[in-house]
């Protein structure tokens, strides 16, 4: 299997006074093709800084990263402050797509399809994004990373602010996606029952380490780590 | 006798025409030593149906009907002075955010003590001591030192356990807890969850527990209130609603929860066949 991306002995740190804060401490990764990789960890373990130094928004202090596809798109816990409030959604999915000087017909059929694909209705892209409710926005966040044709994003807390019913909605959207554009997903989240319905592989992180990484099935079933053996405990069922 | 009675209670917001109902027709009540849990999503009225308890209802809001009685005394009939008395004293209340909820200028033992300043006569050495007795039970780290602490020298874990300290120092009968654990980290949330639980059997304090969090009802409630757009859809005893549940909004949101059952993934169903 191919990877899309591969994290080599990244450390990264951040200023803190006069010292250095060690945030990564020498993180080995890959995300292959056509996979959602789990990333679970609670506050403060690196896991968003890891995304900024993958998308280049962080130097790293050493090791390597490299890019076997474009640049992977983000979305985020909370879309309302991705998204611009004085614009209505379609204009919103169109921009990238005027900046590429793609004409207008073609434009509003691009965005037409992938609204339909998200499940957003032509009258719902019509609308202001505080016109639309919680998972509409995220509907609209994930239409907004893929239509530039994007297959690998990395996606912060997707689901973590949602009711669960609509939470249940956005992930199998997801997975939906996933699997008819062939996407490669690195997932984020702090919740591990999330993450175990819709990851292939998990990675734990725990104070800028990567505490272990396997299959799904052998993370739950057997974890090695006794980090791993906690936050299983931890996690209500 | 109950310690808490709400009977057909009607919550309305008046800042729109005409006014919005928020909750609707909700009756239940609660014994002393028990916890009540009420889940629902946003905007189920689980909140205000909290607040409303307390009088705490923002001004745009109102009861419209019904009637709240703690411990068989109307609480629409109390004075504010006699409001005032029951608050803190008799029904305390935790929130999401202690951050939001300390003041981040008072230290920590100041404000775990304020209450005893309002609600009792203990001189300033008494205050102290049961201050520091309190956080020792509520598991805080070397009480003496952090009692002059500020909230944000403390971590998110610590603070609402100061806030869980500053609730139960005056032995109320009934502690309303709204969502105290959501913005917490798991194995923190644990932690939390099993304090409330211990308080609970230890003081035999009534905990009306309020969540969007299937899982957390379940592990510390004996009786759950499921609402939805303002009624309550179900009431029942956990296991009851838990494994039989009688409504189709219950059935839907348990479903719904993310759970180490079955996978989204249909690739990885086939490979565990």
């Amino acid at each position: 299997m191919k990877n899309v991306l591969e994290v080599k002995n990244v450390s990264a740190s951040y200023k803190d006074g006069k010292q250095r804060q060690e945030v990564l401490k020498d993180i080995s990764l890959e995300v292959r093709e056509n996979e959602i990789l789990g990333l679970v960890g609670e506050s403060g373990c690196g896991k968003s800084t890891l995304s900024k130094v993958i998308l280049g928004f962080v130097k790293p202090d050493c090791g390597e990263i490299i890019h076997h596809t474009k640049m992977p798109q983000m979305i985020f816990q909370d879309p309302f402050s991705s998204l611009n409030p004085k614009k209505k959604v379609s204009w919103i999915l169109e921009e990238p797509l005027r900046m590429q000087k793609m004409p207008r017909e073609q434009r509003r059929e691009k965005v037409l399809e992938m609204a339909e694909k998200v499940g957003l209705s032509r009258e719902q892209i019509d609308r202001y994004p505080r016109e639309l409710s919680g998972g509409q926005r995220q509907r609209v966040s994930i239409a907004a990373s893929l239509i530039q044709g994007s297959r690998f994003i990395i996606a912060d807390e997707p689901v973590s602010a949602l009711d669960v019913t609509i939470q249940r909605q956005i992930m199998e959207l997801m997975v939906k996606l996933q699997e008819e554009m062939q996407l490669s997903i690195l997932f984020i989240s702090h919740d591990l029952n999330v993450i175990y319905q819709m990851c292939d592989r998990v990675l734990v992180m725990k104070n800028g380490k990567i505490e272990e990484q396997a299959e799904t099935e052998e993370l739950f079933e057997h974890p090695k780590s006794e980090y791993t053996k906690e936050l299983l405990r931890a996690a209500l069922q | 006798m109950h310690l808490l009675e709400v009977k057909n209670l009607n919550i309305e917001f008046y800042d729109t025409e005409p006014a919005t109902k928020v909750v609707k027709n909700v009756s239940f009540s609660m014994e002393e030593g028990e916890v009540l849990g009420i889940v629902g999503e946003s905007g189920s009225g689980k909140t205000q149906t909290a607040l409303s308890i307390l009088r705490l209802l923002k001004d745009h809001a109102g009861i419209s009907s019904g009637e709240i009685c703690f411990k068989e005394k109307n609480i629409a009939d109390c004075t504010e002075e006699e409001m005032n008395q029951i608050r803190g004293r008799e029904i305390s209340m935790i929130f999401q955010e202690p951050m939001t909820s300390l003041n981040p200028v008072l230290t920590v033992g100041s404000q775990i003590e304020e209450a005893l300043k309002l609600h009792t006569k203990d001189d300033r050495k008494t205050r102290k001591e049961k201050v520091i007795a309190m956080m020792r039970e509520v598991e805080l780290p070397n009480p003496e030192e952090l009692y002059g602490k500020y909230p944000h020298q403390l971590s998110g874990g610590m603070r609402q356990r100061v806030m869980i300290a500053a609730a139960l120092v005056t032995e109320p009968k009934l502690l309303i807890a709204d969502e105290p654990t959501t913005a917490l980290d798991v194995t923190i949330q644990a932690q939390i969850l099993k304090l409330l639980k211990k308080m609970n059997e230890k003081h035999r304090t009534a905990i009306l527990f309020i969540s969007h969090d299937l899982g957390v009802i379940r592990y510390l409630c004996d009786r759950v209130i499921v609402m939805n757009e303002g009624e309550t859809v179900e009431t029942g005893a956990i296991t009851d609603v838990f494994e039989h549940p009688q409504e189709d909004y219950t059935k839907k949101l348990l479903e719904a929860i993310p759970n180490r059952r079955t996978s989204l993934r249909r690739r990885r169903d086939g490979k565990k066949e």
